[in-house]
């Protein structure tokens, strides 16, 4: 730290800061930030269990999303409703695949129902990225809870 | 007011003394060769650097690993990844917190790993994984008492007729 001093015995008020150690620190700081930062971030794609985990008084009564991929990936959409018969619907696979063209729209239709629950029901051969865009095209569509069915 | 406060400062400043070419005092004709940095503005914005990426930091809380021949499926509606026990599926081989398991004592591992603090269940498979394994996952989640499920995704959007893929 440097101190000026002025013309005469008097102590000069002004005080020079030495802030070079200040801006090492911040580079150190810097440095060690930028290193241990995550560029590409993990997210997570958060759900219950849908079967299983409750007893069947705690079954919620309102209207709900049945959505069932079967071997073929062909999707079957079932809406239950607590004082209505079951209305269910078969989308089909196209190459092989799901049809998300036909879903997006199937499901933008059916969400309009105020349904706020969905469960999913995949079979065993059902690929894990095909159940985590089904789950994430149902919350696009307004869907809150999502439920996850295990085999 | 001949020796003003400033003026003095200038005159006595430790940069302009112990500089070696034309150090202060010496009168010459030349432009000095030497010049006094005004660091403050570049501390502050080395100030603003370092409270943003703390910041962002802090934002994950859950570090993940993802294994070399992992990829993980992308999602649109994604959510911050908060604290909890973390499930590893590379291949046929189950970890559970880096610590390799079998599907027979997965769940007494997930009952000894869970915790108050780390109540949720965080799964991390490849996206060619088929359900099965992901299913004896959630079956042993549920077997040890988790109640949440996070699935660890990529945020980022796909386009919805791109070849279904």
């Amino acid at each position: 730290m440097g101190l000026a001093s002025g013309s005469g015995g008097k102590k000069d008020l002004n005080v020079e800061l030495n802030l070079l150690p200040v801006f090492d620190i911040l580079s150190v700081c810097i440095c060690f930030l930028l290193m241990t930062v995550v560029w590409v971030e993990v997210r997570s794609l958060e759900t219950k269990q849908a079967i299983g985990g409750q007893s069947l008084d705690e079954t919620d009564p309102r209207a709900s999303l049945w959505v069932s991929i079967d071997e073929k990936n062909n999707i079957t959409v079932t809406i239950k409703k607590p004082k209505a018969a079951d209305k269910s619907n078969t989308l089909a696979a196209k190459d092989g695949q799901i049809d998300w063209m036909k879903a997006k729209s199937y499901l933008l239709a059916t969400t309009s129902q105020k349904i706020e629950n969905a469960h999913v029901l995949p079979t065993k051969t059902t690929k894990y990225d095909q159940v985590i865009r089904l789950m994430d095209l149902l919350k696009q569509n307004g869907i809150k809870d999502v439920g996850l069915s295990p085999i | 007011m001949k020796q003003g406060i400033l003026a003095t400062q200038i005159k006595n400043s430790p940069l302009l003394i112990q500089k070696r070419v034309r150090a202060a005092g010496v009168k010459s004709k030349g432009k000095s060769l030497l010049f006094a940095m005004n660091l403050t503005t570049l501390i502050d914005a080395f100030c603003i650097l370092v409270i943003f990426l703390l910041s962002n930091m802090n934002g994950q809380l859950q570090n993940l690993t993802v294994g070399k021949n992992t990829t993980l499926p992308t999602a649109t509606l994604t959510e911050i990844m908060n604290a909890g026990v973390v499930v590893r599926m590379e291949g046929n081989d189950i970890f559970v917190e880096d610590k390799p398991t079998t599907s027979e004592t997965i769940v007494k591992v997930l009952i000894d790993s869970k915790t108050e603090e780390k109540n949720s269940l965080i799964i991390q498979a490849d996206k060619d994984a088929d359900y099965d394994k992901i299913s004896l996952i959630l079956r042993a989640g549920g077997v040890a008492g988790f109640e949440k499920y996070a699935f660890a995704v990529l945020p980022g959007n796909y386009a919805i007729n791109a070849g279904n893929k």
